[in-house]
């Protein structure tokens, strides 16, 4: 997003105000980034709106029960009607808390779920930062809510947090090595850190097609790919505390785990934490393993060449010496805008990136679905077992993928 | 130290399979039930079918009633209390409560109503919120001057019938 906003201060601002392109441009980029990280916070708030009516919703209609469906039709506003109680609780602190580590803990967790965002691509062009270690990122960040966890379990001095606080962190930093493992597998077979690349990768000639459509995903691309897909997803399962590993919050018998001793706007921070963790898994899965953008719904090509910033700049330059006043400035700045948008490229482009988006919300939102199904499908199962489970079967499959694809990689370049 | 025994990877693999193989079915097994059909139902607007025999709210009809007071009699808790004008067929019930907070919803009392008068309807909702409420008054409301009217007409009645029968002796 860097080089776009760059561009939009040179090439429209600059020519039209030029008062205006005095400003620094650090502070026009913490004003862009400002702006999109309240569209990421926005995100994170549907997905724990979405993710809490899916839950209790779909866990009805498993158990053959109905779930909530007063509120609003077939009961759509009850995440709202749950979001104001929640506000409206009181603000209880225990005692013998250790007040410093008990008030950071929701923050920095939530901060911990909002950070993948910062480079999670919702298609092509819809991304906050392209970042070239984007990967690397994302997998290193997730340590951020392992701490906030732990000062969550800490803090309220209450012995139900510390065992929750204590599986979480044992089992979070257990599960990152598979998680790693298989992601190494994907950086093997596509050569890149980059999601918006691993993504490209995908989409690229396979089996001498030159468009292979869904089959140029990379579960296709590799038998190590496709097992390791499927351990990613254990795994972000285990990192994000789902069930089948929700030992931290156990119900029956640590209460509520970490989150035990917190109650109204802190509670829901926990919730939406784990709800945005869940989404940046399924995403993840959707954009390494299964194609990105290059999802089951074709996108329309765009004309060869075609740049949206470039080619509103330049009519902007077109116009801007008839501009004299400031009403004309911004009438010229609408209207070259209004009809780069309206132009068929600039239709073509905006089909394409919204197809994108679809597609990876499509898919990311059906694992999401998955993840619920399990959810309510298998019971809790013991820590022995999650570590079993962690260091006996995903790691040693997990460094066979690693190996396979390495050998792949050398044999069969394509 | 237990022992490894010689087929362990094996073990290992068929445990491994087992895993998969179990975790599938599971899912395969909660997935029909979410497109299959909820048992619950949308109670207010759905209202459930309440067997014929179902024992509820009891229904009177006064006009079969003969004050034999059999069901009071009958019943095990004392939860019938029964006021009349006259007795027997003639008479008016003026009261007829049943205290649904002793109830026991034993039918004995319908069962040994001689006019099948009194019966245990199908009606199962009773919610009250307040005690004196789970009194049920099930006879009609009687102003003041209606059950002096009756009284007067059975006043009438009873002294037609016996200067009829005092005349009787006379006529064979």
């Amino acid at each position: 997003m860097d080089d776009i906003i760059l561009q939009f201060h040179t090439s429209a601002v600059a020519v039209l105000w030029p008062l205006l392109s005095k400003v620094p441009t650090w502070i026009t980029y913490a004003v862009a980034y400002s702006v999109g990280g309240c569209v990421v916070l926005g995100w994170i708030a549907l997905m724990a709106i979405v993710g809490t009516y899916g839950e209790r919703r779909i866990a009805g209609f498993i158990q053959v029960r109905y779930g909530p469906n007063r509120v609003g039709p077939q009961g759509i506003f009850q995440p709202l009607a749950d979001g104001i109680k929640l506000l409206c609780k009181e603000d209880t602190v225990p005692n013998v808390a250790n007040r410093a580590l008990f008030f950071v803990a929701p923050v920095l967790v939530l901060l911990g779920a909002m950070i993948p965002f910062a480079v999670l691509p919702f298609s092509e062009r819809i991304v906050l930062t392209n970042m070239e270690l984007a990967l690397y990122y994302v997998l290193a960040f997730q340590a951020i809510e392992v701490i906030g966890i732990l000062m969550a379990g800490w803090g309220p001095g209450s012995k139900w947090s510390l065992y929750g606080g204590m599986r979480l962190a044992a089992q979070m930093l257990s599960y990152e090595i598979p998680l790693g493992l298989c992601a190494l597998v994907i950086i093997l077979l596509s050569g890149s850190l980059n999601l918006g690349e691993i993504a490209r990768w995908q989409a690229g000639p396979f089996l001498g097609m030159e468009h292979p459509w869904i089959f140029g995903w990379a579960v296709f691309r590799s038998p190590a790919a496709l097992i390791a897909f499927f351990m990613f997803y254990v795994g972000g399962l285990a990192a994000t505390k789902r069930a089948p590993f929700d030992l931290p919050e156990a119900e029956s018998e640590l209460v509520a785990g970490y989150h035990t001793e917190y109650a109204g706007i802190r509670f829901a921070f926990f919730f939406m934490a784990e709800y945005a963790a869940m989404y940046v898994v399924c995403a993840m899965s959707a954009i390494l393993f299964l194609g990105g953008w290059h999802g089951p719904i074709p996108r329309p090509e765009t004309a060869e060449g075609f740049e949206f910033m470039k080619t509103w700049s330049d009519l902007i330059q077109a116009g801007a010496p008839g501009a004299a006043t400031f009403v004309d400035r911004c009438t010229l700045f609408v209207s070259s805008l209004w009809s780069v948008v309206s132009s068929n490229d600039g239709i073509r482009l905006i089909a394409r990136e919204a197809i994108g988006a679809a597609n990876v919300v499509g898919k990311s939102f059906f694992l999401y679905f998955v993840m619920i199904w399990a959810r309510w499908t298998f019971p809790r199962i013991r820590i022995d077992q999650v570590m079993h489970l962690c260091l006996k079967v995903l790691l040693p499959i997990g460094l066979g993928c690693v190996i396979w694809a390495a050998v792949q990689v050398v044999l069969f370049p394509h | 130290m237990t022992r490894r025994p010689k087929n362990a990877f094996r073990l290992y693999c068929t445990d491994v399979w087992a895993g998969i193989y179990t975790t599938c079915v599971g899912l395969g097994v909660t997935i029909r039930y979410l497109f299959g059909k909820n048992v619950t139902m949308l109670y207010p607007e759905v209202r459930p079918e309440i067997p014929p025999t179902h024992r509820g709210l009891h229904a009177l009809d006064e006009s079969k009633c003969i004050l034999c007071r059999l069901c009071a009699t009958n019943c095990p808790v004392g939860c019938i209390a029964i006021e009349s004008a006259g007795k027997g067929k003639t008479g008016m019930v003026t009261r007829y409560d049943v205290d649904y907070s002793q109830c026991l919803f034993c039918n004995l009392c319908a069962e040994a109503c001689p006019t099948k008068c009194l019966r245990l309807t199908e009606a199962y909702s009773m919610i009250r919120g307040r005690r004196e409420d789970c009194v049920l008054r099930l006879a009609r409301p009687k102003s003041q001057s209606e059950i002096d009217e009756h009284m007067v007409k059975l006043a009438r009645r009873e002294a037609e019938k016996k200067a009829a029968s005092k005349e009787a002796p006379e006529t064979p």
